[in-house]
């Protein structure tokens, strides 16, 4: 059991590409946590995924000992955090649940939107910065500059930053030593009732939920009765232990310890992220601060294209969600794509990832239906409805207004393409907030914007108007009253409600026209003439029409040409496997996804 | 028994094959004295020397495929020379064949027997020899009457070849003559088909099988598309010469049977038939396709490899498909709905004890009803309307699982 003293927690702040997994890597071959035969590439992204996509989703933690340069052995725990805005929330908890970060910065690229406001989170959770300029010996390194910009950012001495290539394993026992004499040990009450941070947890199939913690005050251990605060459900201990690259079974966890707690809890709707385990005899009296329910942001219809695997991705979400308490769903019936459900996800990035994991995992193949923000409209009833459906947004004389998200972007770019984000946040009804400098040559754009603005594509659009140097960051703000119009999609006539959508009005007739426009394109030619048409209320605004095969015969068809031609057929007919039938129309799944696609 | 192969009369629509009881038998012959640029059959061009020793190897293979207990049983009604150019064949080896047919399998004397020939590479003894030989019906590849056109698709013959060898079949007592043509050609304007489709009513064959042209992979207009060098007739184009073509024929006599084939009453080709009304059929020679109502398998391509086998005493086959139970049916109907008779719901309900609008009924609605039906159920059959016919492809299509 290590002293409290003897422990030091820590977190890694990181821009994705800056190195973050690298330099983990390094530090647990130096603290030869792992042999290095153990060691796969970025041994903290766990999920394939996350490892194709260079991001962590889940926060992981890991146990190192160290025996430093004056003779004691420390016990570091690298709690490490998502690198997506969309699981800000989980950043959030993880560096609560520490009292250092290294701030890692590439020395090419220099400080990121993302950095930043990870950074000012860490701050503001007051833990010991530790600037670390990584990828020093790349050709395109500016290390002075990188410098100029920490220290105008955190206001440290030159003499305080340490100069690192993760790669190289260059300047690693530095950052090690740093950490011990920087960050400070933990403090918390040995004899006070137990309060235990959760920070991220996850489902065993065997041991159901998994809750990694951070003790601040108390101890935990088996046997003992747990209470978790927001949800008041007790349990007994099975097991505590560290994490090292598996579990390590401990007879007990104390203050400043971090590590894991197994209580026979069914799933991770119980160990929420944030919440706070505390004794079930003589409890604390208040929570951790913080703790806060996530709540989706963006939600769409997911559907099978077979629509007898309806069972399957209920049950496929099911399993999602005993590992991703942020994960909402409810079922949903569409006319045009019958029966699925309605998914609401943390952002984009969380909903690309769920999707291609039941497709992936469960070999499900799914349509999902674009993406939309949660409305809050006011009734001329009076009544206040909640609408994250645009199929289900009243009609136009029922609704007095209507509120959406609003968001406050961060903007970090290069002075020359001040002009093009500025020109792309107009486009998004952003309001120009504010601007300040990070260094002589890059400034620090604040934007409120309508979160339906961005879910789409914004952050590509940004990225390819800066040439990809602008980097982007943003937090829910408030909901605020829009003028907002539902756009349908009328296909030979009828109200497709999987294409329906809210915009706003101002832009509802450019949208109607480019949407109809491109799913002219999308719909291939079929056997009769297609016609799409935009409509807002009885309104038709916009059509276009796909004009009927003229001719679709082959000629010859003898002896041989018959296996040849079914095979033909058939082809053709695959082709048709992934098209939704409407009517008498067959519409590709991408159709649905159209209005993502518009320029 | 062998059932009546006396041409009977295609009169409208009346399905008068829907009971195959009678095989067919196909005969490739692969080589050519010049490709022509839109085929994509197996063809060797220069290599006639080869001919006898070909013939050779077929004499073989139908000495092997008597051995074979179900074709030995089978009754047969027509006999194909397909190519290739057959008519590079001399007589006697047209000869020599026709009689190892008869003497190998149970001919009908009846049978309706054909042999492509190409204008002007056949004399009028020659023809007089085939028909000696027994073979009763020519197929002429005239392709088009225009000299340009045929240049076009590297047809070595000219326009008055076609007269002539026109007059020697007629000349000679053939009164069974098809002609082939082909249409949609790259630029093609519709005035010159209307003269193509004039010009062949005037010669007043019996049968004229009618062709869009397919630009297949691999040919050399293929390539000539691919480069840019020429351009496939627009759909819309494509389908004002098809629908005209049916219109044009019918009005001279010729009823449409098929997708692509058109017969004065009673001259409809029974060999056609053979394959679209699920009939057994032997294939023979190079490429050949065969089928025995489970199996349809292919000999070797390469009439090299074909001869190789042979000599070595082996089937040359290469190829096996066993039709599932889904295959055949989607045959039945897509091969049913190619031909104007279409297809014969109370033989569908004999061969899958099922009732066909009961399995389709999504189909049946989507394309039998509304201001445009694709498909019409006339006494008994389901057809495709002229829109229908139009996008056959595409409706037929629709019926796969």
């Amino acid at each position: 059991m290590p002293l409290k003293s003897k422990i030091r927690n820590f977190c890694i702040i990181a821009h994705i590409d800056h190195g973050k997994s690298t330099l983990a890597d390094r530090l647990l071959e130096a603290t030869h946590t792992l042999k290095q035969n153990e060691m796969k590439a970025q041994v903290l992204d766990a999920m394939d995924l996350e490892r194709e996509r260079g991001i962590t989703i889940k926060a992981h933690a890991i146990t190192m000992k160290y025996h430093a340069a004056d003779g004691q052995d420390y016990v570091l725990n690298l709690i490490d955090t998502p690198g997506h805005v969309d699981f800000a929330y989980e950043v959030s908890r993880s560096l609560a649940a520490c009292e250092g970060a290294l701030l890692i910065v590439d020395a090419s690229q220099g400080v990121e939107a993302q950095t930043i406001s990870n950074l000012y989170q860490a701050i503001d959770h007051n833990l010991t910065i530790i600037p670390v300029v990584n990828k020093i010996d790349l050709p395109g390194a500016e290390v002075d500059k990188v410098k100029q910009q920490i220290i105008d950012l955190i206001g440290c001495e030159d003499s305080e930053i340490l100069l690192a290539s993760a790669k190289a394993g260059k300047g690693i026992e530095e950052i090690l030593t740093a950490i011990i004499e920087r960050v400070p040990a933990p403090q918390g009450e040995d004899d006070a009732p137990l309060r235990a941070l959760i920070f991220d947890s996850m489902y065993d199939p065997y041991r159901g939920a998994v809750a990694y913690i951070r003790i601040v005050d108390g101890e935990i251990n088996p046997g003992m009765k747990i209470k978790f605060f927001t949800t008041g459900r007790e349990f007994e201990v099975d097991e505590v232990g560290t994490l090292r690259l598996q579990k390590q079974p401990a007879d007990a966890l104390r203050v400043g310890e971090v590590g894991y707690c197994i209580a026979s809890v069914k799933d991770v709707q119980d160990t929420k992220v944030g919440d706070t385990i505390t004794a079930a005899v003589k409890p604390a009296t208040k929570p951790l601060p913080g703790y806060r329910e996530v709540k989706p942001m963006v939600f769409a219809g997911m559907f099978p294209t077979n629509n007898e695997q309806y069972e399957d991705l209920r049950a496929a979400l099911d399993k999602l969600r005993l590992n991703d308490a942020s994960l909402v769903f409810e079922p949903e019936s569409s006319i045009a794509l019958g029966f699925g459900f309605r998914v609401g996800f943390l952002g984009l990035l969380h909903m690309e990832i769920i999707q291609e994991r039941l497709e992936r995992e469960y070999e499900l193949d799914l349509l999902s239906t674009m993406p939309n923000v949660e409305y809050q409209v006011l009734k001329t009833s009076k009544e206040v409805v909640v609408v994250d459906n645009p199929a289900e947004l009243p009609s136009r004389g029922e609704i007095e207004y209507i509120e959406e998200p609003y968001i406050r972007g961060q903007i970090i770019v290069p002075n020359e393409y001040i002009g093009n984000v500025m020109k792309l946040a107009q486009e998004r009804r952003g309001i120009y907030k504010n601007t300040s400098y990070i260094d002589p040559t890059r400034a620090d754009l604040t934007y409120e914007l309508p979160l339906s603005e961005i879910i789409f594509d914004f952050y590509d659009k940004l990225k390819s108007t800066t040439r990809g140097y602008a980097s982007f960051d943003y937090e829910f703000i408030d909901f605020r009253r829009s003028n907002l119009v539902k756009l349908d999609i009328l296909i030979n006539g009828d109200r497709v409600d999987a294409l329906s959508h809210i915009v706003h009005s101002e832009k509802a007739y450019t949208w109607g026209r480019k949407i109809c426009e491109k799913l002219k394109e999308l719909i291939p030619r079929q056997m009769f003439e297609v016609a799409i048409q935009a409509a807002i209320g009885s309104k038709i605004i916009s059509r276009e029409s796909v004009r009927a095969m003229r001719k679709n015969v082959t000629a010859k068809c003898y002896g041989g040409d018959i296996t040849r031609k079914r095979k033909l057929l058939e082809k053709q007919k695959e082709g048709k496997k992934r098209m939704k039938q409407l009517g008498r129309v067959e519409i590709p799944q991408e159709a649905f996804l159209a209005v993502l696609k518009v320029e | 028994m062998i059932a009546s192969t006396q041409p009977a009369a295609v009169s409208g629509k009346k399905d008068v094959l829907s009971t195959p009881d009678t095989a067919a038998i196909y005969l490739h012959i692969p080589f050519c004295e010049q490709r022509c640029s839109y085929c994509d059959f197996y063809t060797v061009a220069k290599r006639e020397q080869a001919i006898p020793d070909y013939v050779d190897a077929l004499l073989t293979e139908i000495d092997l495929q008597q051995a074979s207990l179900f074709w030995q049983q089978q009754k047969y009604s027509t006999i194909f020379f397909g190519g290739g150019t057959p008519s590079l064949l001399s007589v006697a080896q047209v000869s020599r064949i026709v009689e190892a047919l008869r003497s190998a399998f149970f001919i009908s004397e009846a049978a309706e027997v054909t042999m492509e020939a190409n204008p002007g590479t056949v004399s009028r003894d020659q023809l007089a020899g085939y028909r000696q030989a027994g073979v009763n019906r020519l197929s002429l590849g005239v392709q088009s009457f225009h000299e340009d056109e045929l240049r076009q698709v590297d047809r070595i013959h000219s326009v008055s070849d076609i007269y002539k060898t026109v007059d020697a079949t007629r000349a000679v007592g053939f009164a069974n003559l098809s002609i082939d043509l082909i249409f949609a050609l790259p630029g093609q304007r519709p005035s010159r088909w209307r003269e193509n489709l004039h010009q062949a009513v005037q010669l007043a064959p019996e049968h004229i099988s009618a062709y869009n042209l397919t630009i297949e992979d691999g040919t050399p207009l293929y390539r000539l598309l691919t480069s840019g060098k020429i351009r496939p007739l627009s759909e819309g184009r494509a389908r004002a010469v098809y629908n005209f073509s049916i219109d044009f024929l019918a009005a001279h006599g010729y009823d449409q049977y098929e997708v692509s084939n058109y017969a004065k009453a009673g001259f409809h080709s029974h060999h056609n038939y053979k394959y679209w009304d699920g009939s057994c059929y032997l294939g023979l020679g190079a490429s050949a396709h065969s089928f025995d109502g489970q199996r349809r398998f292919a000999n070797v391509g390469n009439y090299v490899h074909y001869m190789k086998k042979l000599a070595e005493g082996r089937l040359p086959q290469d190829f096996e498909e066993w039709l599932t139970p889904e295959q055949k049916r989607f045959e039945m109907i897509f091969l049913g709905l190619r031909r104007s008779a279409g297809l014969n719901l109370a033989a569908y309900r004999a061969a899958f004890q099922a009732d066909f609008y009961d399995e389709y009924e999504v189909q049946m609605e989507k394309m039998l009803h509304g201001e445009q039906p694709l498909l019409r159920l006339e006494d008994g059959h389901l057809r495709l309307t002229r829109d229908g016919l139009l996008l056959c492809d595409a409706v037929c299509a629709e019926f796969l699982a």
